[in-house]
């Protein structure tokens, strides 16, 4: 037997070709496994099988393209290659195996770097297996000896690959974002050369010589490039078809995520209505009845609702209503300026401590009705260029919510200077406010109490941030449940 | 007629209104407890050792809002049996009386003559 060395070389058309696919197939994978991951049981199901089938054949295809790119040398013209069908076959349900554990993989809910190192292990050996079952396959009239460093290396960057591919899937599948396209085309991209990579190192890892036992072709599939190109060709439409389907979710679900926030939209208008309407009517009713009240005394001849000591008493209560109707319209008309952009300010130069000051001295009937004393910390003075009715506004709304909420406990309110800013600070020790609720209580209509009625709108902590921000100031909260809330308000001096 | 036989227990978290249907009823002859919410009800009316004749309720307060108020009242077998005059400042009174249980419901703000004709009817 005569044993020489003989070099293959390859068909540039279909080597390119091959890593076209296998970039198709990874980008389709990627997007693929967002799809499985948001899906519910049975539409998951099918989304894997699927999802497996349509990576499993495209990384099959690959590795199969790129076995036709394969030529045996230029001297043997006459040495042709064929393929066992059975094992083809089974290399390409072995691809999809290793398909199926790569996206159960990364489609859980939540994925351990743990889980992609297996998962790249068990995947990388599947794709490996696929390979050497589809050389395996082959018929040809040449012997093949192994260079085994070749074949580990080809077996350690398919374990690699699927490693960095389960990483990227791992990172990119909840990418909803408008480039996430563009990152899943680069993973698809880095995955695609990667695998054929390990495609091309397996094949240098054969060492070719002569053989010279004649070969029957009988029953064999002969390579040639219209198969190549076939194989291309349907292998480019299960995925078009996986990738068209994926998008389709994606939109859809789009959609639906649209349609949630539209409703939730709605749901919060609708309870900003019925606590508005609450607001609005209750001090209403008082006066309504107030009024009917006198005026039934009047027709009775009945004097005694006016004797100076009730009268007084009865017009202090309508006056506490007007003032409650008052501050909730104006609110209202707030809102809708700072939502339409038309609310300005004018600044003039003010004293913040006399200011705050007159705003305390007016709560004062405020802090006695829900029994909370007062302590009022302030400098000599603090001149600076604010709007001195939207600064009011400000501390009338936090000290609002201090009595609110705060009710029966001392609430702190302090004056100073720092540096180039005034702060103004408003501490109770109220009911508090959980972590999770401190950064949504400066939106609008939000509220951190999860009783419905508390009382206010939901507006007064969201105009308060609008003011300040319009200052170029800032206005944080630190609270503990249960312990308390300190809301400090900072207005730049200059 | 007794004053037991007379007294209503009134639910309401707005200071004045409070008072001021207090005051109202009083002057009607009626002997009237409160409450500002549905959680301090429940405990004021847990340790009398009378029950009122009639509980006007508020629908929206803080702690505990009427409908709570209303299923916890249900399930109480000192209480469930005592009529419910619900005060509400939304629509679909019918509807929340139905689910309340309530006898009656009115819409605020209440007309003077309308709600005492509605307290007397359901004493």
């Amino acid at each position: 037997m005569e044993s020489i060395g003989l070099y293959h070389s390859n068909n540039g058309l279909l080597v390119a070709l091959s890593i076209l696919i296998s970039i198709f197939a990874s980008f389709t994978a990627l997007s693929l496994s967002g799809n499985i991951l948001y899906a519910h049981r049975k539409v998951r199901l099918a989304w894997l099988v699927g999802g497996s089938l349509a990576m499993g054949i495209g990384i099959w295809s690959m590795n199969f393209v790129a076995l036709l790119a394969f030529k045996l040398p230029d001297q043997l013209p006459e040495i042709s290659i064929a393929y066992d069908i059975p094992r083809v076959v089974l290399s390409m349900l072995v691809a999809v195996v290793a398909s199926a554990i790569a996206l159960s993989i990364v489609s859980r809910e939540s994925v351990r770097r743990a889980s992609t190192v297996l998962g790249g292990l068990a995947m990388g050996a599947a794709i490996a297996g696929m390979h050497y079952i589809a050389i395996a396959s082959m018929r040809m009239s040449v012997r093949v000896n192994w260079d085994w460093y070749l074949v580990g290396a080809s077996v350690l960057i398919a374990c690699g690959a699927s490693f960095v591919a389960l990483e990227f899937a791992r990172r990119t599948r909840s990418d909803s974002r408008s480039h996430a396209y563009v990152r899943r085309l680069g993973g698809g991209v880095v995955m695609g050369f990667a695998i054929s990579g390990m495609h091309f190192t397996a094949m240098e890892a054969m060492r070719l010589s002569f053989s010279e036992s004649p070969l029957s072709y009988n029953g064999y599939l002969m390579a040639s490039d219209g198969l190549a190109l076939a194989v291309t060709v349907a292998t480019a439409v299960v995925l078009g078809l996986a990738l068209a389907g994926s998008v389709l979710d994606r939109t859809l679900r789009a959609r639906q995520q649209q349609e949630l926030a539209l409703k939730e939209a709605i749901r919060a208008r609708d309870e900003f209505l019925s606590i508005a309407s609450h607001e609005l009517k209750t001090p209403i009713t008082s006066m309504k009845l107030q009024t009917q009240m006198r005026l039934r005394s009047l027709a009775k001849g009945d004097p005694a609702p006016f004797a100076p000591e009730r009268l007084l008493k009865s017009l202090e209560a309508d006056a506490r209503q007007i003032e409650k109707l008052t501050r909730l319209i104006d609110d209202m008309l707030d809102i809708s300026r700072i939502s339409s952009g038309r609310l300005t300010i004018h600044v003039e130069t003010f004293d913040l401590c006399d200011l705050v000051a007159d705003i305390v001295e007016r709560f004062s009937s405020h802090f006695q009705a829900a029994a909370c004393d007062v302590r009022f910390v302030e400098p000599r003075s603090i001149l600076g260029q604010w709007d001195k009715f939207r600064i009011e506004q400000v501390v009338t709304n936090l000290l609002t919510n201090a009595v609110r909420y705060g009710a029966g406990q001392p609430v702190e309110i302090e004056v100073r200077a720092t540096g180039d800013s005034a702060l103004v600070i408003v501490r109770d020790r109220g009911i508090g406010i959980k972590h999770e609720d401190q950064a949504r209580i400066f939106d609008r209509f939000e509220r951190a109490s999860t009783q419905l009625a508390v009382g206010g709108l939901g507006l007064g902590l969201y105009i308060v941030k609008q003011i300040v921000i319009m200052h170029r100031g800032d206005v944080r909260v630190a609270s503990e449940p249960g312990r308390g809330s300190e809301f400090t308000v900072q207005l730049p001096l200059v | 007629m007794t004053q037991v036989d007379k007294s209503i227990f009134l639910v309401e978290d707005d200071n004045d209104l409070r008072d001021l249907l207090q005051d109202l009823l009083e002057s009607e002859g009626y002997s009237v407890a409160s409450a500002s919410d549905g959680r301090d009800a429940l405990s004021k009316l847990g340790q009398s050792a009378t029950m009122p004749r009639l509980i006007i309720l508020d629908w929206m307060m803080p702690v505990m809002d009427g409908p709570a108020f209303c299923r916890e009242k249900a399930a109480d077998g000192k209480l469930g049996n005592i009529p419910v005059l619900l005060l509400t400042a939304n629509g679909s009174i019918d509807e929340k009386v139905g689910q309340t249980g309530a006898a009656m419901g009115l819409a605020k703000p209440v007309d003077l003559d309308v709600f005492l004709s509605a307290v007397h009817s359901l004493i």
